[in-house]
């Protein structure tokens, strides 16, 4: 019993070769972050957002900046300031005086993918205005809808550090990005090469993202996004998913579980990375791999818990240690 | 708080139902005081249940009279009785779950599913509550002992201290401070429980939004109130035992002085240079000190018969007082310490096992010891297989039953895996999982067989989630291949 429509095999293949030499391009340019990278392009497959925790200087934007050049896409980026306003996001409508009428003027929204440095930094209603954005995937100026062009995927970024002052995103609106990534600095072997790469006949220290070849253009993004959407995923599979999320709602030193929403995002996750690994189907592996990811924003520690040190990943770990493999 | 607003009703209810056992069990127990006390308290979970019924319906708006309560007390009193007063009598969360047991009346798996659900977030405040209400009662028992002692005559204050530290029999000690004990848990005991209630539908109002939140606010209002009067009731059971002591040292110094200017209407000087001129006197100034060992309360009493040296007894009866209070704190003291050690004990054990599988250490979490006997919800033990599974495997392929034969197959190298090649694969392990674990046994399994165990799983994989079945050709390769990797002879 499957949950879909199943799609040809060609079609699959396709997606997972052109979903690889997109990773191969971006491994040019972000060096030693490779399950980082993964993590993010399978978010673009799922079209979900992601939420990047990690402290500044890693490649985030780096990493942004290659994704959107892989599918000649626009990027845009907005630092997340205590004065920063929803219509400074969003846009806003401006009159004309020549033409006597008002114009809109939009928004740095009006993107394909759209970096949302340190997003905490931004009081609530600004991160409300995005976050509606996200959900929505359109616009309201003036009481006037205009739907973002796909894809758009936002990848907002916080800073473990200097929380000082900031405006944490409540678990409500945590729940709305489908992944939220850890990134962390690279092993010296990986460090080494980067700073190689960024050091050898090149004027500063921003890396170039021009060695990038663009594979496809963004229509073809909303194709591949299509294809996964459209991948098997049997029952018993979902079901697997479905009881990881339950087990944190039980589970000891989670004082708040994951909702529904955690276990439709195990499974579109589970699908782009499924596509990612080259399969046609989503294996338990596909789910297990990415449930870290897609859960860790999803639960509330208790305050034991937090005392002792333990972090959402090593609760998690686990919990998957003890949920039974799908049976058959 | 609920208790201000409906604490008459209450505590008429509680009087007219625990007063009558209360004095039952005093009049049984009339010579061992102490077990009567400890039954009292031992029963509390039963009269807990007074207070619950009453505020349970007073909250929206019935006012239950004693005698309805009386009406329905199969009801009240009978749901989950006995577990109450065994297994869950010394849970602190007592008045939180008694919402459950009475209320929602609630049995077996249900129950427990429902205290599950309330107790998330909310257990700690319970059980702080407990102990806070625990807090309370040895501060108003003391309190009440303290205001007793501070007016009661000195003679009877001094006999309550010989029946207490000497061990001297006074029959109306132990009453008394049963009566304390009594009135103690009369005072906090529908505190508790409104405390608890409290926190019970405040779970339940997050949980299911109940419409009420305008009330408890106004609830939330009342608890502030009746905090402040509990500070005071503290403050004041502190108060009457530091002017006790303090009474008794200005009682001291203040009454001969006072004795003596208004019986005789001289003056404190004439008085001194009259009594040190008869002092002076050879009836007086034949002084001979006699030592030696005698029992203090032999002296007392000899000198109760004696009016003249009633300022001896004096010094006495409040060396005896200051003695009790030292003792009594002291005792309290320790009983606190056990006390504390128990919980830390029991805590200890909580911990422990609520933790235990968040640590990943042993519990049923799995070590990763004990083989488990099935995998995937398939059987994996050497006794679920056939003789020739490879042969059993192409029966069922033959007769159309494609997946059993795979699960065949797959289980049957699983269970190889683990009992031959001592491989342990856990209950939660994917299909993933044993190939990466296979893969870092190179040294018990050969390249060839690893080789298999991939295809074999990727096979299972493509039938079980893909469903595309492999192809006669292919299964006869794979029945083929288990023989040679993981028959007998292999």
């Amino acid at each position: 019993m499957t949950m879909t429509t199943q799609v040809s095999a060609e079609h699959i293949r396709a997606a997972s070769d052109t979903v690889k030499k997109i990773r191969d391009e971006i491994a040019k340019v972000v060096v030693g972050q490779d399950r980082v990278v993964d993590q993010v392009i399978i978010a673009l497959l799922a079209s979900g957002h992601v939420l990047i925790e990690g402290v500044p200087g890693l490649g985030k934007t780096l990493l942004v900046r290659a994704l959107a050049r892989t599918f000649d896409g626009n990027f845009a980026r907005i630092q997340f300031t205590p004065d920063l306003m929803p219509s400074d996001v969003t846009g806003h409508a401006m009159y004309d005086m020549k033409t006597e009428s008002f114009k809109i003027r939009r928004g740095p929204v009006f993107t394909n993918l759209l970096l949302a440095d340190e997003i905490n930094r931004a009081p609530a209603k600004t991160q409300a205005a995005l976050l509606e954005v996200m959900q929505e995937q359109q616009v309201s100026i003036e009481g006037k809808p205009i739907k973002l062009d796909p894809p758009f995927m936002t990848l907002a970024t916080q800073n473990p550090i200097e929380q000082e002052g900031t405006y944490p995103l409540p678990e409500a609106q945590l729940d709305r990005f489908l992944l939220k990534i850890m990134i962390d600095y690279p092993d010296q072997q990986e460090e080494c090469r980067l700073v190689h790469s960024v050091t050898n006949n090149q004027v500063g220290d921003s890396i170039n993202v021009d060695a990038i070849n663009s594979i496809v253009n963004a229509e073809h993004i909303v194709k591949l996004q299509n294809v996964t959407a459209q991948l098997t995923v049997d029952t018993r599979v979902s079901e697997y998913a479905v009881s990881i999320v339950r087990q944190t709602r039980d589970w000891p030193g989670i004082t708040i579980g994951a909702g529904p929403r955690g276990g439709i995002a195990l499974i579109r996750a589970g699908r782009a990375a499924a596509i990612l690994n080259g399969h046609d189907f989503v294996t338990p592996d596909d789910i297990k791999d990415i449930a870290v990811a897609g859960l860790r924003h999803r639960i509330v520690l208790s305050p034991e818990m937090e005392i002792e040190g333990q972090t959402p990943d090593t609760i998690l770990q686990n919990l998957l240690e003890s949920v039974p493999a799908p049976r058959l | 708080m609920m208790m201000q607003r409906w604490w008459r009703p209450i505590i008429i209810s509680w009087l007219v139902i625990t007063l009558p056992v209360f004095l039952i069990i005093n009049y049984f127990y009339y010579d061992r005081p102490l077990m009567a006390a400890f039954l009292f308290w031992w029963l509390l979970p039963v009269f807990d249940r007074i207070p619950m019924h009453f505020l349970s319906r007073a909250l929206f708006g019935e006012v239950v009279s004693v005698r309805a309560l009386l009406k329905n007390w199969t009801s009240v009193f009978l749901p989950h009785m006995i577990k109450s007063l065994t297994f869950y009598r010394l849970d602190f969360a007592r008045s939180y779950n008694l919402p459950v047991w009475q209320l929602e009346k609630l049995k077996g798996r249900a129950r427990a599913e429902r205290s599950r659900v309330l107790k998330k977030l909310q257990y700690s405040s319970a059980v702080g509550l407990g102990l806070m209400c625990m807090m309370m009662e040895v501060i108003v028992f003391f309190g009440l002992f303290g205001l007793v002692m501070m007016f009661m005559p000195e003679y009877y204050a001094g006999q309550m201290a010989l029946n207490l530290f000497e061990g001297e029999d006074v029959w109306w000690v132990g009453p008394l401070i049963n009566l304390f004990v009594y009135l103690t848990f009369m005072i906090i005991e529908p505190f508790y429980v409104a405390g608890g209630f409290s926190l019970y539908i405040n779970r339940r109002t997050e949980l299911e939004g109940w419409d009420i939140e305008i009330v408890f606010r106004q609830l939330a209002q009342r608890l502030s109130q009746f905090s402040k009067a509990a500070l005071l009731l503290i403050t004041l059971a502190l108060t009457a035992q530091v002017s006790f002591w303090s009474s008794e040292a200005v009682a001291k110094e203040t009454s001969p002085v006072k004795k003596s200017v208004t019986s005789d209407g001289i003056t404190n000087e004439q008085a001194k240079n009259t009594i040190q001129e008869i002092m002076d006197s050879d009836e007086f100034s034949n002084k001979k000190k006699i030592a030696g060992w005698y029992r203090k309360k032999k002296a007392e009493d000899e000198e109760d018969e004696d009016d003249d040296e009633s300022s001896s007894k004096d010094s006495d009866f409040s060396l005896a007082g200051l003695d009790l209070f030292g003792n009594t704190l002291a005792l309290s003291g320790q009983i606190l310490l056990w006390m504390l050690v128990a919980a830390l004990v029991v805590a200890g054990i909580y911990f422990y096992t609520k933790w235990r599988p968040v640590s990943g250490a042993g519990g049923r979490r799995g070590s990763g010891k004990a083989m488990p006997k099935s995998l995937f919800g398939m059987e994996i033990t050497p006794e679920s297989l056939p003789d020739d599974v490879g042969k059993a495997a192409m029966d069922l392929w033959n007769a159309g039953k494609i997946i059993e034969a795979l699960s065949l197959l797959y289980r049957g190298a699983l269970t190889t895996l683990m009992h031959r090649d001592g491989i342990n694969l856990k209950g939660s392990a994917t299909e993933g999982d044993c190939i990466r674990i296979v893969s870092q046994h190179a040294q018990k399994i050969t390249q060839p067989t690893r080789d298999f165990f991939r295809m074999l799983t990727r096979q299972w994989q493509f039938a079980a989630y893909a469903h595309r079945l492999p192809n006669e050709q292919v299964m006869a390769d794979l029945c083929n291949g288990w023989r040679q990797h993981f028959g007998a002879g292999s």
